[in-house]
């Protein structure tokens, strides 16, 4: 029992925290109610034994979502804290409806409390052949490498949105920060490289402990928006030609490394043997640079063009 | 009671949050706020059930299938916030209103 | 447990002390600047004892450096933060609310 205590304090936490974060009035308490919502997920995720969810979350679900939260709120609510009404007349139904949805769920739920088996056991068996020794890096890169190989495509479709948005095919029309802060000049100036050697810390540890490539690459982009936020262009000055390259350099050696199987033999996407660890290695690499790229793009890509209505930063 | 009866119940009274601000919630980023909480709902359930079938470490396959979601989900909210900030600047409201027809 | 393993417990108590005042300072007081002052320095303090205190307990000494880089990481981005919040609420002249700046 004392065992469970941590989590007999998380787990009503994070749902009230949650709960601060959708109601109330002021937009920008409910963007930081969010930002401690994704810190508070990532310990749980470390409670349930998940330490590179943990790692994706703190970076990519709580840091680079509550960065772009920021500045959506940052700008679009000036003057205007009281936003946050409700629809008229439908709170009690909805909450109704809700309520029904909550037992359905709870229903749904109780059978899946008993083990039914899993695919731990299938995947510590075939982990050795894989290339790698950290299970989530195999699932990810080898076993169910096609997931991936679309969820990056997915990724680069929401930055293509953007990039339409703004009717132009790369982010130069982004309006840089006004004032360039010395201190954050100073502080990014000294942090970027830094961010760079965790980046490619955490790449290549990802093989054999909790990391790889979109932990990797979130850091980077992170340093990347830092750089935009501190006054310097960064993604907002790469050319449309070297933009497109960059971004879609990941995915191209993904279906690179997924076709060459098909010519000796084997089927696509089947990665095996002693080559298998060394091209999930260079694959990750690609990745992790088209991800910062498009993780920068599309925090950059987020923003209003420079003199439309909606921008007076 | 257990972790998973913990976390399971998290899950769901998140996921209940969300739909129920979705719905009644008029601006458009508490609804990108409230869409992001039910995916991390929805992420909860699956690690718990990773872990409910841990042996040496947890179920792997989940927790590749969660990071999918995570980026998937930090794609979206980008575009979805980049959505939401044009149609403030060209209409000066960041909101889904019934009278407006915007729906 | 070992010599070692109660000072480093009683380096993480007193991490969770700082922390703690550090919160009631951050609740209690009236203004972003002294706000600002409670939060970061106690923080500070904070996280340093409970460096401290994991760096007794890790396994390697990589580790425990690990972790210091860590500390002085976070001095950096929470005193560069310190002074863009506390800039901005003077430059906007709000001392009532907790405003956020660019960071």
């Amino acid at each position: 029992m004392p065992d469970l205590l941590p989590d007999l304090l998380l787990a009503p936490a994070v749902v009230w925290v949650a709960w601060h974060a959708l109601t109330g009035r002021d937009l920008f308490r409910s963007v930081v109610f969010f930002i401690a919502f994704g810190l508070l997920l990532s310990i749980v995720w470390v409670r349930l034994a998940a330490p590179d969810v943990a790692l994706a979350e703190a970076a990519i679900g709580t840091g680079l979502t509550g960065a772009l939260l920021l500045d959506a709120v940052g700008q679009t609510e000036r003057g205007a804290r009281e936003r946050g009404r409700e629809r008229r007349g439908v709170a009690w139904p909805t909450a109704l409806a809700v309520l029904l949805l909550a037992a359905g769920l709870v229903m749904a739920y109780a059978p899946l409390r008993e083990t039914s088996g899993g695919l731990a056991r299938e995947v510590a068996a075939h982990l050795e052949p894989s290339g790698v020794s950290n299970p989530v890096t195999a699932v990810l890169l080898n076993f169910r490498a096609y997931d991936t190989l679309l969820e990056v495509a997915v990724l680069l479709l929401g930055v293509l949105g953007l990039l339409v948005l703004h009717g132009r095919r790369d982010l130069s029309r982004v309006p840089a920060a006004e004032r360039a802060d010395p201190v954050l000049s100073w502080l990014v100036r000294l942090v970027l490289p830094v961010m760079l050697v965790a980046g490619a810390h955490l790449l290549l540890v990802g093989s054999h402990a909790p990391g790889g490539a979109f932990q990797s690459a979130v850091v980077m982009g992170g340093g990347a928006i830092l750089l935009l936020l501190a006054g310097g262009r960064s993604i907002t000055a790469v050319r449309g030609r070297l933009l497109a390259a960059a971004l879609l350099l990941g995915l191209s050696a993904f279906l690179v490394a997924a076709a060459v199987p098909l010519f000796t033999g084997e089927r696509f996407l089947q990665l095996r043997g002693e080559t298998a660890g060394r091209v999930i290695l260079a694959v990750e690499a690609a990745l992790a640079i088209s991800l910062a790229v498009a993780l920068a793009a599309l925090f950059a890509g987020a923003r209003p063009r420079a003199g439309s209505a909606g921008e007076d930063r | 009671m257990s972790r998973l009866l913990l976390y399971g119940a998290a899950s769901i009274a998140l996921f209940c949050v969300g739909a129920y601000a979705l719905a009644t919630r008029v601006d458009l980023i508490r609804k990108i706020i409230a869409v992001n909480v039910m995916g991390s709902a929805v992420f909860l359930l699956f690690v718990v059930v990773a872990y409910r079938n841990r042996t040496d470490f947890a179920d792997p396959v989940p927790h590749a299938l969660v990071l999918t979601g995570i980026v998937v989900a930090v794609g979206a909210t980008g575009l979805a916030l980049g959505l939401a900030r044009r149609i403030h600047a060209e209409t000066g409201r960041a909101e889904l209103s019934e009278e407006e027809g915007l729906e | 447990m070992t010599a070692a393993d109660w000072i480093a417990l009683l380096l993480m108590a007193a991490a969770a002390v700082f922390f703690l005042a550090g919160t009631v300072g951050l609740l209690r007081f009236p203004d972003v600047h002294s706000r600002l002052h409670a939060i970061t320095k106690t923080d500070n303090l904070g996280l340093g004892f409970l460096v401290a205190g994991l760096a007794l307990q890790a396994g390697s000494a990589a580790v425990a450096v690990k972790l210091l880089v860590i500390w002085l990481l976070m001095l950096l981005g929470s005193a560069t933060a310190a002074y863009l919040i506390a800039n901005h609420a003077q430059r906007e002249n709000r001392p009532g609310e907790g405003d956020s700046g660019d960071a």
